[in-house]
């Protein structure tokens, strides 16, 4: 009866294994297709010439921060420097512990203003809001804690503008960022929402919140997530781009039409994956009423963020990535198989709610039935080294084409030494991290499911600053 | 058939028997590691090709820039430029001149034109390229230099296949120094309706009023895309065309549409040279919170102050944004002195738009 359990998981893992791989390969395909246009277009963008349009839609950056005193600063300075002709910036400080909101007041002379929310969206009471007397674009809204959603929403009720850019306080945007970024807007008005690439920016060179060395972190967890990075941004979202069915625009850099987002409801705060919660939503508002609709993925314009160099914090965002994920596929699950919705029902959401929400409890079974049925003598040697070989090979042939996308299409590791050291990386990270990397997933759809409440994710910064050492 | 190969090497054949799957698995894993080593091969490729772009392109200019300064600036003979252009190196010649043409103005960019020209042959054979993006580049770079000898490739491009090189042609097209062409701009308008609203309306201004009647026919007309009447509303309005005031009255009385009403009525806002009060007002009843947003905005700039009882009742709206609308026009007509002495003295109203605008 346990060998029949045993071999009906191993099949399942199989199973499971072959469907979200030829998934992967299928999307390098697509991906390689779109960048390879992509690479001829990059020569036809001209940002000048986007500046020299009449009326660029204007811009309201909302920045939620919570307890990033290290780093705020510094983030704000970059983000008045953006290239861009007209916008304004909230950051809404969600009940930070730490001196976020005085450091703020101290760079920018805030004065406290009465001002009268845009929309209605229901969030947690404001404080106070502020507003810069050096800077009149620089808005700071001080709020009680509600956590992130609750801060975007408290910003949606407060921005201005049409289009409204979501990102993390500790996000370096690019200077020309937004020029790039707006551009699907300008091409095809049914553009509701777009997507830029997230970079990580530990251990490389900033210099008045600008990245002016790109160097690879020389912490070995975070350069396994520039890898992962790579893979989730220039595979995955170009690929789904590709289909017009992406499904995730990441909560650190997004642009959206602020009349949608508020037309679905804003932020949804009783998930931790409230970015792709809106996407969702704003797929099946478009597609239910018969809307014409875009949502896109720009990989040009990049957006730089700290990622986590202890295993402990990792996991946790990892998790908690995880268990976001499985709550917006929970909460749509109606949306699977849904002949209304298109290549949304029948490809796109089938893939995330059985691959990679459900599947990974498959996956991280399989670790222990392999094993366990090898032990029984039901499972040859052979079968478990090829099986292992297999998905060695495939984790590596994946992130090896993420690699040669980023080399052919945006060279922003320009020595040959990093290039060496990521495919050192892309092998290394099967052994140990993988294993890991399942472990926290499995926890978080876990904890997803059986109804675990989420909050901030606690993550200890240093600041836009180089380690010091030998490599720097 | 391998047998001669591998037979003492590897026992495959009882492997397989054995092993059906295992070795299937196996064999797969193979030609994944051949497929990693051929895509870890090839990013050092592309490395190493990236590299030799960049070296080629810093030696070019380090190479042709002095050179290029002097025929700009200092009456140094072109053909002392092309002599020194590498064989080979003629299309990045071109791209480097481009990339010049971009951050100068005036008449230094017809010596670039100058320049350019010898090469431009090139480029115009890439106008065949069965790649879009291809024929996108050539075509932007021919009609930067020499639009006037590829005006007629510019109005084929308009019916291209690809809407990136429709969207090129057009932005050459509509640039203010090219004559004629109209019709065709007009006629390519569907092709390129998917541009957002404000950069097509900012494309086709600079035509100037040449384009105005076909515009108002576009925007008079109930049957053609919603999306492209509002361009054209736009554009008649940023060409402050008057006549078009008569098509946007005519259209707030008969249509309902706030994707229609609204460009109508920004139109009849900023051109109406006479109070059309009595015919806006039906529209501040409407449900659609934009339309009754942009009627209070007509009403209070055509009206003036025999307005101001609607614009206090504006602050009370359920939509913000028509509260908002009603505040800006209180406070302009505040700033213009055209407040009576009671609300003058009200500071709980002052301190309500105060709040209403986000002003301290």
């Amino acid at each position: 009866m346990l060998d029949f359990l045993l071999w009906v998981i191993n099949g399942a893992v199989l199973a499971y294994f072959l469907l979200l791989n030829t998934t992967y390969f299928v999307t390098c395909l697509l991906a390689w297709n779109g960048l390879s246009h992509y690479r001829q277009r990059l020569k036809l963008i001209q940002t000048q010439e986007l500046l020299g349009v009449m009326e660029n839609p204007s811009i309201s950056i909302i920045a939620p921060a919570y307890n990033e005193a290290a780093s705020c600063v510094e983030s704000v300075h970059a983000l008045l420097n953006l290239e861009y002709p007209d916008y304004e910036i909230l950051i809404v400080n969600d009940g930070s512990q730490d001196a976020t909101l005085a450091r703020l007041q101290a760079a920018f002379e805030l004065r406290p203003v009465a001002v009268v929310p845009m929309a209605q969206l229901v969030t947690q009471p404001v404080k106070q809001v502020f507003k810069s007397k050096i800077y009149a674009n620089l808005w700071v809204i001080d709020k009680a804690n509600g956590g992130k959603a609750d801060a975007l929403n408290t910003g949606l009720n407060f921005c201005h503008y049409p289009l409204f850019c979501a990102i993390d306080s500790d996000t370096l945007l690019e200077r020309e960022a937004l020029l790039r970024i707006v551009r699907p807007f300008l091409e095809d008005y049914r553009t509701v929402a777009a997507g830029g690439i997230i970079r990580i920016v530990n251990d490389c060179e900033v210099e008045k919140g600008k990245v002016k060395n790109i160097r690879l972190p020389q912490n070995y967890w975070a350069r396994i997530q520039v890898l992962e990075y790579l893979r989730a941004f220039l595979i995955a979202r170009v690929g789904w781009d590709q289909l017009n069915a992406l499904l995730i625009i990441s909560g650190a850099f997004g642009l959206f039409k602020r009349s949608l987002a508020v037309e679905v409801g804003g932020y949804d705060t009783r998930t931790v994956g409230e970015d792709m919660e809106l996407v969702v939503r704003m797929h099946r508002h478009c597609r239910e009423k018969r809307l014409p609709y875009r949502i896109r993925f720009v990989p040009d314009p990049a957006a730089w963020t700290e990622c986590p160099e202890s295993l402990k914090i990792l996991g946790r965002q990892r998790e908690r990535w995880q268990r976001g994920l499985t709550e917006v596929m929970l909460k749509h699950k109606q949306l699977c198989l849904n002949p209304q919705q298109g290549i949304l029902g029948w490809i796109v959401f089938p893939y995330f709610l059985f691959l990679e929400t459900l599947g990974v409890l498959i996956e991280f079974l399989g670790y222990f039935t392999f094993p366990l049925s090898w032990l029984r003598g039901s499972l040859s040697w052979e079968y478990l080294m090829a099986f292992g070989a297999l998905a060695f090979g495939y984790g590596t042939l994946i992130s090896f084409f993420s690699l040669c996308l980023e080399q052919w299409v945006f060279f922003r590791y320009q020595k040959v030494g990093d290039i060496f050291r990521l495919a050192w990386i892309a092998l290394a990270e099967n052994i140990g991290y993988r294993q890991l990397s399942a472990w926290w997933r499995f926890k978080g759809t876990l904890k997803a499911l059986l109804g675990f409440k989420g909050q901030w994710g606690k993550m200890e910064r240093r600041g836009f600053q180089p380690k010091a050492g030998p490599g720097v | 058939m391998l047998d001669p190969f591998i037979p003492h090497v590897f026992a495959y054949r009882d492997f397989y028997q054995s092993h059906p799957l295992a070795f299937l698995m196996g064999l797969f894993s193979f030609v994944l590691a051949l497929g990693s080593v051929f895509l870890f091969g090839l990013s050092l490729f592309f490395h190493r090709m990236q590299r030799r772009q960049a070296q080629a392109r810093l030696a070019l200019e380090t190479r042709l820039s002095p050179l290029i300064v002097a025929c700009l600036f200092q009456h140094q003979a072109p053909e002392r430029v092309w002599e020194s252009v590498p064989r080979g190196q003629e299309k990045a010649f071109v791209e480097m001149l481009y990339r010049y043409q971009q951050r100068l103005k005036g008449s230094v960019n017809q010596k670039l034109q100058t320049l350019a020209e010898p090469y431009l042959v090139l480029l115009a054979r890439q106008l065949g390229h069965s790649q879009p993006e291809m024929r996108a580049q050539a075509l932007k770079i021919l009609a930067t230099f020499q639009e006037q000898s590829y005006l007629s490739a510019l109005a084929r491009a308009l019916l291209d296949p690809s809407p990136l090189v429709v969207t090129i042609a057009f932005q050459a097209l509509t640039q203010s120094h090219i004559v004629g062409y109209h019709r065709e701009i007009l006629a390519a308008l569907p092709r390129v309706e998917n541009l957002s609203l404000n950069y097509l309306a900012s494309l086709l201004v600079r035509k100037g009023t040449i384009l105005s009647p076909g515009l108002r026919l576009l925007f008079a007309d109930p049957a053609a895309p919603i999306h492209l009447r509002g361009v054209a509303a736009k554009t008649l309005l940023l060409l402050n065309d008057l006549a078009a005031v008569d098509v946007a009255l005519a259209i707030i009385q008969s249509e309902a549409a706030a994707d229609i009403c609204v460009p109508a009525l920004k139109l009849l806002e900023k051109l109406s040279p006479r109070d059309l009060s009595s015919q806006i007002l039906p529209l501040w009843h409407s449900r659609d919170f934009a339309v009754r947003a942009y009627a209070l905005r007509a009403l209070a700039r055509l009206g003036r102050q025999t307005q101001l009882p609607l614009l206090l009742t504006g602050l009370n709206d359920s939509s913000p944004w028509v509260v908002r609308q009603a505040a800006q026009a209180l406070n302009e007509l505040r700033q213009k002195s055209l407040w009576p002495a009671e609300l003058e003295a009200d500071f709980a109203l002052t301190e309500q738009l105060n709040a209403i605008l986000g002003q301290a």
